[in-house]
Order: structure tokens, then C-alpha cells, then sequence
């Protein structure tokens, strides 16, 4: 009960004309952005931070917020209209999206999925309301030895899911951590592969890094390949039939449920629950057949298990300090920079800011399915911009945003070389999300396992033996041991069966 | 493919071990309890193992995975090349001539040369990005950017 009379103070703030305000800006830029294909909801939110450094925290995380779950409504806009996914969990949308628009029903397409995502996305927020108190309440009780036990399953859950290769998601993984140690040691304040500059000693700074490496890194493999085919389909009417309504609503309660529980999971993405639901969807279909055909099921699920999805990863986040996504590790990113620690104590320290946030994702719900029924048409409109202007603008922002982190030009350069890396990356298929997952995460796993270890007089025990430590820790084993052992596996069967070239 | 996999597996081994060595110069434990060197050290490893076994897989694997299209062609990294370079000469001017002269540089370069557009389309466009973002940034968000600092440009206030 308490959560509600906080949720009520929460919607309080969050309906002061500014928060409103900066709510409808983000999710306008964020579906914005969202349309725009090639670009994902991290390397959105990446663009668009430098907006909110001269904001005060509650405008700039709510816009934040805003930003990203609009980039995941926007994403849906072109996979119905184009065939071409605005972002990675709209590519199961376009199967029977773009079918319908190809039969005259993209309309209908769009207003299912935005009623699919604002009923998802509303549960979802729901979900995060009644589940905050008692989380929180539990996260208090962790130690170091528990938290950090937590940080390394959070971790091992993403590169195990990020990726078809887990030896590259590890890689990726433990390079992050490498990165987070650049600058001033935690305890005794010795200088960390500074390489004698002195913009390093505060270590890397994390926006000008998943600006480099999700922004200017998507600007040039975009580049990289010049020239675009754009077949636009007609939008139609809006209205759904009785029967789409019907054919519907078992979609939407499952992705619902889909999107809900995979958010909780750190490492699981909007992909996996969209393409979950769609396989749902097929397998519950009396009808099978239809799907890939324009089965309006084949959008509704997704959709909304797709929203659920985004709406339930901030429970992690803010209950336990553990971001679950790329996207929500850079909204971390934003609160850090703001002076506000994700984790059990936000609720405890800044009880108005986080109830605020969580109320305006209700509202954020509601300006989405306003913005994205009636004003569809003018988001196609979006699409007319050429690419050949709109790389010079996003790279001038990019720019820009590095700038203002701290005001130091060796900022851009930061971004610069980590753009780099970051297409390299990209060509080499290395997946980012544990890179910057655990770029964010590292000091804080080194300062818990630090802790640990003062208290456990160097004994490396203590994190086995203590219950809950050692229950996660056994999960984080497994998971991480389990594609380890299947490589192993892989490896002797080549070997016996004398393919090897060793 | 698969010799660049094992050069860039080469990479991340070389870069593991590297700051794993770096590491051990550091304090390992202290009477506080783990070092600075702790951390690294451990992690330096780790990503020389892990890169050690992906090396071996490469090796050991039977088809040649991953993409044919992995190098950009001369068009495509010269491309490249002009983004790359125009960040890089912002980083180093910004403070010199000023936030308004380097970004209306960067955006009017990057307009002509890679999005091949007219001059007018490009002034406005820069223009609005450099000397527009400027005002908008200065005036109303109140974010400070840097102005020019050499000869004429400071004292035209730039």
C-alpha cells in the first residue's frame, strides 16, 4: 500500500508542467529517432544525452526514459511500412507487418501495435510498482560478497545471450571490466594504464565511449555501404474490425506475460522477447498458416511483448543497480552523471525522484499511443530526409554531446577511436552490450569484490560461503560454464574426427 | 576470414597479456586488502585466455564462418577515412578556432565531399549546426562552449 501512496507523490511530480514537457519531448525524439532506420534505441539514447546535462535529474531521466521506450514504438513504423526495421526488435514485426501493409492494412497494423505496446508497456509499469518495495527491501539485506555475486550473474547472463558466439561475448565482456579500470584505483588512488594523460585519471568517460561506439560506429558501416532502397507501401485506416480485436487480445496477454518476464533478466533483449512471442503465437495458432501471410497476431504479440519488455528492464535497474540492456546501462550512465546511484538505496535516498520516473512512464504510455495512432503519417514524413544530410547532423550532435561531458576536446577524441572500434567491431560481429554493460558495471564489481575480500581477511571463500552468494554465484557458474563446456565438447568431436587443424 | 579472426584473436591475446603485465608492476595486496594491481591482473589474464580459446576454435573449426564483406573497398574507407578525420580535427581545433568555426568546418566538409549536396543546402544546414546550436545551447540551456582563442578570431569573438 505504501507503494501506492509513493506512486501518487510520484505522478505529482511527474505531471508538473516540466516533466510533462520533457516527457513529450523524449518520446517525439524517440520515436523520431526510432523511425529512422539503422539506428537502435542504445545508439539513441547515445545521441540524444547531451540534451539532458543541463537538465535537473527527474526532467532528464524521464526524458531519458522516454527516449527509449519511443525508440521502440517508432522502430515498429517502418517494419510495417517499409519492410525495413527501424531497430533489432522490429525485425519480427516486419513478417506479417509489412503482409498487411501489402494488403492495404498497414493502418490496422500500426494500431494494433500500439495498443499491444501501450498494454504492455502499462503491466509492465504496473509490475515494476508492486514488485519495487519488496526487491528493494531484500536488496538492503545483500552484502558485498551478495552483490557482487549478482554483478558477475547479471554479467554472465548477457554474454551468454548477447551473442551466437559466447567466446566473443566473454571477450567483449572481460574487455569492458579492462576498460573500467583505466583511471585512479577505487582504495588507494594509484594511476591505472593512464598512459601519463591526465583527462585519464578520472577513467574513461562513459558517454563519449557508447557515443564512439553505437553512434558514430552505426554512422559509418551505415556509410560504408551508400545508397538506399526505399518502397513505400500506403497507410490506410487505422480502425480494427471485431474480428482483428478478438484475434488480438490472446496475443497481447501472452506477450505481455513474455516481455515482463524476460525484462527481469539481465541480458535478455527486446529481440529475444519479440521473437519469443511470435514463436508463441505460432505454436497456440489454430491456424499456423497464416502466419508470415499478415496474421494481425503476428504484430500484436511482438509488439507488446517487445514494450513489456523495456517497461519490466528497469526493475533491475532500480531495485538491484543491475542494468539489464546497452540502452538501460547508458540511462544508468545518465543517473550516475546526475549523482544518483541505481540500486536499493535510490528508492531509500531519492524516493521522488524514482517514483516520479516510474509515474511518468504511465504517462509516457499514454503521449506514445496518442503520438503514434493519429500523427502516424507525419512520423513517414521523417523518412524524406536523406540519409546524406542526416549522418552530417547526427555525427555534429555526437560530437557536441562528447564536448559537453566535461568540456575537454580529448573527449571527441575518446569518441572518435571508439567509433572506430566500434564498426570494427560491428563488421567482426563482436556483440557491444557486454562491452558497455560491464564498462558501467566494472568499478562497481571491483569495488564489491574488493569489499568482500577486506572482509573475509583475503579469503576468497566468503563468497561461497554465504547462502544467497553462493545460489547466484552457482547460476552465474552455470551459465557461464554451460556454452564453455559445449565449446569443449565441439572441439574433442572435431578433433576425433580428425577435421582439427592442430 | 579466418586469418582475420586469428589476428584479431592475436590482438585481444596481446592486449590481455599486456595488461596483465602492466598490472603486476602494481601493488597485488596490501595490508587494506587486495591492491590496484588485483583487478587487472586477474582480468589482463582472463581476456588472454578467453582470446587464446577462440583462437583455438577458429583454428580448429571445420568451415570458415562469418561474413565475405569485411573490408569496406576504397570508396567505402575513404568514407570512413573523412569522418574519422573530421572528428579528429575538431578534437584538436575546437579550443583554437572555436566551437562555432570547427563544427560549421566539420559539418560543411562532411556535407560537400560525403553527402554531395549543394551549397546552399550545406550552409544552411551547417550553419545552423555550428553557429545555430551555439545560440541555442549558450543563450537558452546556458551549456558552456568554447569560443576561439588565436589572433583575430578571439577578438571578433568567435
Amino acid at each position: 500500500m505504501e507503494s501506492l501512496e509513493l506512486l501518487g507523490n510520484g505522478f505529482a511530480v511527474a505531471l508538473q508542467p516540466q516533466n510533462l514537457l520533457f516527457a513529450f519531448i523524449g518520446c517525439v525524439l524517440g520515436t523520431a529517432i526510432g523511425v529512422l532506420p539503422g539506428i537502435g534505441s542504445a545508439a539513441a539514447i547515445a545521441i540524444l544525452l547531451p540534451i539532458t546535462f543541463s537538465l535537473p535529474p527527474t526532467p532528464a531521466i524521464i526524458m531519458l526514459a522516454a527516449i527509449f521506450y519511443g525508440t521502440n514504438y517508432g522502430g515498429t513504423i517502418t517494419s510495417v511500412l517499409m519492410n525495413m526495421p527501424g531497430e533489432a526488435a522490429s525485425v519480427v514485426t516486419c513478417l506479417d507487418g509489412y503482409e498487411m501493409a501489402k494488403k492495404g492494412r498497414a493502418g490496422a497494423a500500426l494500431a494494433i501495435a500500439a495498443i499491444g505496446s501501450f498494454i504492455g508497456g502499462t503491466v509492465a509499469t504496473i509490475g515494476l510498482v508492486l514488485s519495487a518495495e519488496p526487491l528493494t527491501r531484500a536488496a538492503l539485506r545483500v552484502g558485498a560478497p551478495e552483490y557482487f555475486a549478482l554483478l558477475v550473474m547479471g554479467t554472465a547472463l548477457l554474454t551468454g545471450l548477447a551473442s551466437k558466439s559466447f567466446l566473443k561475448s566473454l571477450m567483449m565482456g572481460v574487455l569492458g571490466l579492462l576498460l573500467a579500470t583505466v583511471g585512479m584505483d577505487p582504495t588507494a588512488g594509484t594511476p591505472r594504464f593512464t598512459l601519463g594523460r591526465l583527462e585519464l585519471l578520472d577513467g574513461l568517460s562513459f558517454v563519449p565511449v557508447v557515443m564512439g561506439l553505437f553512434g558514430v560506429g552505426e554512422i559509418l558501416v551505415n556509410l560504408e555501404q551508400r545508397g538506399r532502397n526505399v518502397f513505400q507501401t500506403q497507410l490506410g485506416s487505422l480502425m480494427l474490425t471485431g474480428q482483428d480485436m478478438r484475434r488480438s487480445a490472446g496475443p497481447i496477454a501472452r506477450g505481455t506475460l513474455v516481455g515482463f518476464v524476460l525484462g527481469l533478466i539481465p541480458g535478455a533483449t527486446s529481440v529475444i522477447a519479440s521473437f519469443l512471442s511470435y514463436s508463441l503465437e505460432t505454436k497456440v495458432s489454430k491456424t499456423p498458416s497464416r502466419f508470415g501471410k499478415g496474421a494481425i497476431e503476428g504484430v500484436a504479440g511482438p509488439e507488446t511483448a517487445n514494450n513489456s519488455f523495456v517497461n519490466a528492464n528497469f526493475i533491475p535497474l532500480f531495485t538491484l543497480g543491475i542494468p539489464g540492456t546497452a540502452s538501460v546501462a547508458m540511462i544508468m550512465g545518465g543517473m550516475m552523471a546526475n549523482g544518483l546511484v541505481p540500486g536499493p538505496f535510490l528508492f531509500r535516498d531519492h524516493a521522488d525522484f524514482v517514483w516520479a520516473v516510474i509515474a511518468s512512464m504511465y504517462i509516457g504510455n499514454v503521449i506514445l499511443l496518442v503520438l503514434n495512432l493519429p500523427l502516424v503519417g507525419l512520423w513517414v514524413k521523417l523518412l524524406d530526409v536523406p540519409y546524406s544530410i542526416l549522418f552530417a547532423v547526427i555525427l555534429g550532435f555526437t560530437t557536441l554531446g562528447a564536448y559537453a561531458v566535461s568540456g575537454s576536446p580529448f573527449d571527441i577524441a575518446v569518441m572518435m577511436v571508439f567509433g572506430f572500434v566500434g564498426y570494427a567491431l560491428k563488421k567482426l560481429e563482436f556483440p557491444l552490450a557486454p562491452l558497455v554493460l560491464t564498462l558501467i558495471l566494472g568499478p562497481l564489481m571491483e569495488r564489491n569484490l574488493r569489499k568482500s575480500l577486506e572482509m573475509g581477511g583475503g579469503d576468497l571463500m566468503i563468497l561461497f560461503d554465504r547462502p544467497l552468494s553462493l545460489v547466484v554465484l552457482v547460476i552465474a557458474g552455470a551459465v557461464a560454464l554451460l556454452p564453455l563446456l559445449r565449446f569443449f565438447w565441439a572441439q574433442m568431436e572435431v578433433l576425433r574426427s580428425g577435421h582439427g587443424a592442430l | 576470414m579466418r586469418t582475420v579472426n586469428t589476428v584479431v584473436a592475436g590482438i585481444f591475446l596481446t592486449l590481455g597479456l599486456a595488461m596483465a603485465f602492466e598490472a603486476s608492476k602494481m601493488r597485488y595486496y596490501s595490508s587494506l586488502g587486495p591492491g590496484p594491481g588485483f583487478f587487472p591482473l586477474w582480468l589482463g589474464g582472463a581476456l588472454a585466455a578467453v582470446s587464446l580459446l577462440w583462437l583455438v576454435q577458429i583454428r580448429t573449426a571445420s568451415a570458415d564462418e562469418g561474413t565475405s564483406d569485411l573490408w569496406p573497398g576504397r570508396a567505402g574507407a575513404i568514407r570512413i577515412a573523412a569522418v574519422l578525420g573530421s572528428l579528429g580535427f575538431v578534437s584538436l581545433t575546437i579550443e583554437l578556432i572555436g566551437f562555432r568555426l570547427a563544427m560549421l568546418a566539420m559539418l560543411g566538409f562532411l556535407l560537400l565531399t560525403l553527402g554531395r549536396q549543394r551549397l546552399p543546402v550545406t550552409l544552411a544546414v551547417a550553419g545552423a549546426g555550428s553557429f545555430g546550436a551555439h545560440f541555442v545551447l549558450s543563450a537558452w540551456l546556458g551549456v558552456a562552449l568554447p569560443n576561439a582563442t588565436v589572433g583575430w578570431l578571439a577578438v571578433l569573438g568567435l
